[in-house]
């Protein structure tokens, strides 16, 4: 069976007059498919903030269900008591003395900033 | 680079053309398809017109056989582009991409035929047995007979839409029988005997004109 030598039937089948498809098809087809691509996107996008939404409501609800289930509605707090100071003159002149070097390092540390960033400027210029 | 790639890829076929085996040109073609697949994947939509640019005027002319009504066809050429682009994630590259379009294209045109109620005249098996495959060849074999063409074009015209899609994929596509047994989903044998069938059915088809004709 020699079917591919069937001239006639190749040469009726091309003579047949094939319509050509409308100049612009090609344009008008890829504006559609970039169409597609956008309702894609918007599709993937409504999907994931539904998503993210459902998955934040569940959480929600889980912690609604937590909090009312198994924390108690009488809870109080109880603010930790601060040791009482007694202040000698001896202590004071402790204290007034560490204020004064904290103080002190605090300047130092910001004159040193102050006068690296003068320089940096400086050598920037 | 891309915009030149195809045409690149046409000139490489026709050096090629006496050299190299068709496998390998084959071979070479669905690398190429397939390589623009995986980076039209990757978002790059508009080298998708490498395929709207290739396949178009074919799966338009296959599909104007099958509906016979030429916007009808237009816009099942466009809606078969469109199926094969939402679907190209599932193309696993196993046919080549012409193979796996027409596929898409026959199945759009034949639920279009579907709600229209097509006819098709019926052919007598007995006649068709009748006829000796001698007879069958050297009928075909000659194309000069002007009247004769023009007797074939009104018998295929008369094909029912499977038929039709045999020949136009067969004969002027140059797809092998496998690719047509991928595209109307059945067998390279069935294929083999459809096709003997359909030729034999042309020729009672073109033969009974005749004889209408002296009567």
């Amino acid at each position: 069976m020699k079917m591919n030598n069937d001239k006639a039937i190749i040469k009726a089948l091309q003579s047949t007059e094939s319509p050509r498809l409308s100049a612009d098809f090609n344009s008008r087809l890829m504006a559609e498919v970039y169409r597609a691509v956008e309702r894609k996107k918007k599709r993937a996008y409504v999907l994931g903030i539904c998503l993210i939404s459902g998955v934040s409501l569940v959480l929600i609800g889980l912690a609604v269900y937590v909090f009312l289930t198994y924390i108690p509605w009488n809870f109080t707090f109880e603010l930790p008591k601060f040791p009482k100071i007694n202040l000698t003159p001896e202590s004071k002149w402790m204290y007034g003395f560490s204020f004064y070097i904290a103080l002190l390092t605090l300047i130092l540390i910001g004159l040193d900033n102050y006068i690296r960033h003068k320089w940096m400027t400086r050598k920037s210029k | 680079m891309v915009t030149h790639f195809p045409v690149f890829i046409s000139s490489l076929k026709k050096c090629n053309q006496n050299r190299l085996p068709a496998s390998y040109t084959i071979y070479m073609n669905n690398q190429v398809e397939i390589n623009y697949i995986e980076r039209i994947l990757a978002g790059e939509t508009n080298l998708y017109s490498y395929f709207v640019n290739s396949y178009s005027n074919s799966i338009y002319s296959l599909i104007v056989r099958i509906v016979q009504t030429n916007e009808d066809a237009e816009e099942l050429t466009q809606d078969s582009f469109l199926k094969a682009f939402k679907k190209l994630d599932s193309f696993k590259g196993d046919c080549s991409f012409s193979t796996w379009l027409f596929r898409i294209a026959y199945n759009t045109a034949i639920s279009a035929t579907r709600k229209r109620k097509m006819e098709f005249p019926m052919v007598d098996e007995a006649m068709m047995e009748s006829v000796p495959d001698e007879a069958l060849e050297t009928f075909f074999d000659q194309d000069e007979n002007e009247i004769k063409l023009q007797k074939l074009e009104e018998a295929i015209t008369k094909l029912n839409v499977e038929e039709k899609t045999l020949i136009t994929l067969f004969y002027t596509e140059d797809k092998s029988v496998a690719e047509l047994a991928r595209v109307l989903d059945l067998t390279p044998e069935n294929v083999k005997v459809k096709l003997y069938r359909v030729r034999k059915k042309l020729y009672v088809l073109m033969t009974k004109g005749n004889e209408d004709e002296q009567r």
